[in-house]
């Protein structure tokens, strides 16, 4: 018995050493919490927000700025990558213990604002001037019920986002203006030339907001209708699963069974980090982040039928900052917002960290200290002449998104022909939308 | 007449405070409040709406990815636990035999537990197994081919399990443990009786540590139904759903659509079909675990 004790208090022993450890861990993490709040008039603001490396350090940087101006104001930065930001999120909200300045985005606020009202009404503070936005932007994306419940960081463009060596080395021109022909065309000769190279990386999830972009261009409306019916019929459908098939099948795309590992990271996949594949549609506020690995990175516009009426390009607000309504110290956070925005000191600390700043004064000051990407730039201001109309909510839902990224799969699986993937996305669809509705 | 507390046993409490406090507010109060939110329709921001067992009909009858996700957490519980449970046992024995710096070893190959559940390691799983990835390379140095780890549908689910199959440490010390009891009496006899060295395994070795390999079975049969990290980030449940696991499936019913009612039901469910399988497990022992004491499992 003694040996089995030995070894047995071992196994113990080893088991509280990890969970010492993994509290550690915690408490480093959190360890920015404890604040001196006694000393005199001292303001603690939270702040949360998710990003890349770029982006932390820029928001950093602009907070000390900040706080070294206003030194009885202590901001505490919470920050993270993306990955369970929300769930974090939304947790906080149930729990009332959500941060006083947070940065969401934009696809939730339709799921958030249906559920409660969480965000305080910026128009209510004197100090947050917004006459630097565009004011369409902000009726679009910014108002709910006539409150404006957060201000746009960035403007945000759908591109593709274009490695220029691989263009080089295939012939292909940068500046290419995309249809839905030429793309199939010259990723089909891409893939001729060298069975390896792939034009566009994408995974399930990209497919399908590429399958909804194209019956988009089709259909001139929404994808779901907001009477929770289906934007497209039967036909339409079945000749966008065509297209999307004859993409596998020229080898536009990597084989699904090869971006799975990567499904919803598409941009961390090694062969669009090694240069073997060659563009992404995606969103120009992650320029930056693709830039850092692929150094040749450039902008292009997403593809666009000739002639089409509604292009289905969504420009939209990197995220929003909001105001969490039940702030104490709302009054405090909206002066920092104002400051963040519209403060030229703030706009040369932040850049484009969020995309093209969406005031133009910060855009100004960029402009004048030569720091704003005139790659990024550009690319904006094209995306600006073909924008189409913003997606409704339901378009957006994540339960339809996984149906679709669901029939996408079997359908480069080969499981599913383009006719049955347009019989069985249209069937699951409606159960879905019913049950939706029910809940409503 | 009421007991009188002394101030020993309040220092008794106050130490083992922690362990409670962390049970009640971590385990106890979520398996009660799920049981009563299963009923209901309950988006997390809004309060909860009850709704009798509709969830559970939906659940049964129009929920299209739950009978494949819990066929694939079968297949999972079926082919990792037996693979790790044999591969533990199989280094255990190893670690028991009289080598040079054997303690060495048996604190190297306990590691891979303490790393294996973390985010880390699955992240390094994917670029073991992807197309281009390590063990393909390996492959075809050897002139194998290359296999499709976690693109093929019919395989991604084996090469998840064997991530579970590297954490083995744990049952593999309880199973070095127990190797270390059996008196070597019994071996001797063994020879002397001229039993080969499988026979010996069969007839020894394997009896004797019954009760260690029946706790092994049940703690790593319940992880094992309620794994979660590998499938989330090696493959997202793809590809076509081939590793959407049951716990994938409560995840994203909770935190992607805020169905928190519904999950709390699938949850549940979850608990039952566990507490089916260890009372199962539980019942059949008596048939194939033996104590020298004569006592019993329970």
């Amino acid at each position: 018995m003694k040996r089995f004790n030995k070894i047995f208090s071992l196994a113990i022993v080893t088991a509280l050493c990890i969970g010492t450890l993994a509290g550690c861990g915690n408490k480093a993490a959190n360890g920015n919490d404890s604040g001196a709040k006694d000393a005199n008039k001292e303001i603690t603001l939270r702040f949360a927000w998710w990003g890349g490396d770029a982006r932390h350090k820029a928001t950093l940087d602009a907070i000390n700025l900040y706080t070294s101006k206003h030194p009885n104001i202590k901001i505490n930065a919470e920050y993270s990558g993306v990955e369970g930001y929300y769930q974090k999120l939304v947790t906080q909200l149930s729990g009332n213990t959500a941060p006083d300045i947070i940065q969401i985005d934009t696809t939730w606020i339709p799921e958030l604002t249906a559920q409660g009202d969480f965000f305080a009404d910026l128009t209510q503070f004197k100090t947050v001037d917004t006459s630097s936005f565009s004011e369409d932007f902000l009726k679009q994306y910014s108002y709910v019920d006539n409150k404006l419940i957060g201000l746009p960081t960035g403007i945000n463009a759908q591109a593709m986002l274009i490695n220029a060596d691989f263009f080089n080395k295939f012939g292909i021109d940068t500046k290419t203006e995309w249809n839905w022909d030429n793309l199939l065309e010259i990723a089909k000769s891409v893939h001729d030339k060298d069975n390896k190279a792939y034009l566009i990386n994408s995974d399930a999830t990209n497919a399908y907001y590429l399958l909804k972009q194209y019956t988009r261009q089709i259909t001139g409306g929404n994808w779901i209708n907001d009477d929770y019916t289906l934007g497209f019929d039967k036909e339409t459908i079945t000749k966008s699963f065509d297209y999307l098939d004859k993409l596998y099948k020229a080898g536009a795309m990597q084989p699904l069974s090869e971006t799975a590992p990567f499904e919803r990271k598409p941009d961390q996949n090694p062969k669009w980090l090694n240069g073997e594949t060659g563009m992404m549609l995606n969103w120009s506020s992650v320029f930056q982040a693709n830039k850092a690995n692929i150094p040749s990175l450039t902008l292009g516009m997403a593809p666009v039928a000739p002639g089409t009426k509604e292009t289905g390009i969504v420009l939209r607000p990197s995220q929003l900052l909001t105001i969490n309504k039940n702030s104490k110290n709302a009054e405090a956070a909206a002066d920092f917002l104002n400051w963040f925005f519209n403060d030229k000191e703030a706009a040369n600390a932040l850049v484009d960290s969020r995309g093209v700043p969406a005031t133009e004064s910060a855009r100004k000051a960029l402009t004048e200290s030569n720091k704003l990407d005139p790659v990024l730039d550009e690319a904006t201001t094209a995306a600006t002449k073909i924008m189409g109309t913003p997606e409704n909510g339901i378009s957006q839902n994540q339960e339809i998104e996984k149906i679709s990224v669901d029939i996408i799969q079997q359908l480069a699986f080969g499981k599913l022909t383009p006719d049955k993937a347009a019989d069985t996305l249209i069937d699951s669809y409606n159960q879905k939308l019913s049950e939706l509705k029910a809940q409503k | 007449m009421m007991k009188r507390y002394t101030k020993k046993d309040f220092v008794g409490l106050a130490y083992i405070s922690p362990w409670i406090i962390g049970f009640l507010v971590f385990q106890l109060y979520p398996f009660v409040v799920t049981f009563f939110y299963s009923f209901t329709e309950y988006s997390i921001l809004k309060t909860p709406r009850f709704n009798g067992i509709d969830n559970f009909i939906y659940m049964f009858t129009k929920d299209r990815l739950f009978w494949n996700s819990l066929k694939v957490t079968f297949i999972y519980v079926i082919t990792s636990v037996p693979m790790k449970i044999a591969f533990a046992l199989f280094v255990a024995m190893i670690l028991n035999m009289k080598l040079k710096g054997v303690n060495f070893f048996r604190t190297i190959y306990y590691l891979p537990s303490i790393l294996g559940g973390s985010v880390a390691v699955s992240v390094l799983w994917r670029f073991l197994f992807m197309k281009d990835g390590v063990v393909n390379k390996a492959l075809g140095a050897l002139h194998l081919g290359s296999v499709d780890w976690l693109g093929s549908p019919k395989i991604s689910i084996f090469t998840v399990g064997l991530l579970s199959v590297w954490q083995f440490g744990s049952s593999m010390l309880l199973f070095l443990a127990s190797l270390k009891q059996i008196p070597s009496e019994l071996y001797e006899a063994a020879r002397v009786d001229g039993a080969s060295k499988v026979r010996t395994f069969f007839s020894v070795t394997l009896p004797m540590i019954s009760p260690i390999l029946l706790f092994n079975i049940m703690m790593q049969m319940i992880n094992a139904f309620q794994e979660f990290t590998g499938p989330y980030v090696i493959t997202n449940g793809g590809p076509m759903n081939s590793t959407y696991i049951f716990g994938m499936h409560i995840y994203a019913n909770a935190f992607q659509y805020f169905k928190m009612g519904y999950a709390s039901s699938l949850s549940w469910f979850q608990f039952i079909i566990i507490l089916i399988f260890t009372v199962i497990l539980f019942k059949t022992s008596k048939y194939w675990t033996y104590y020298e004491d004569g006592g019993s499992a329970l």
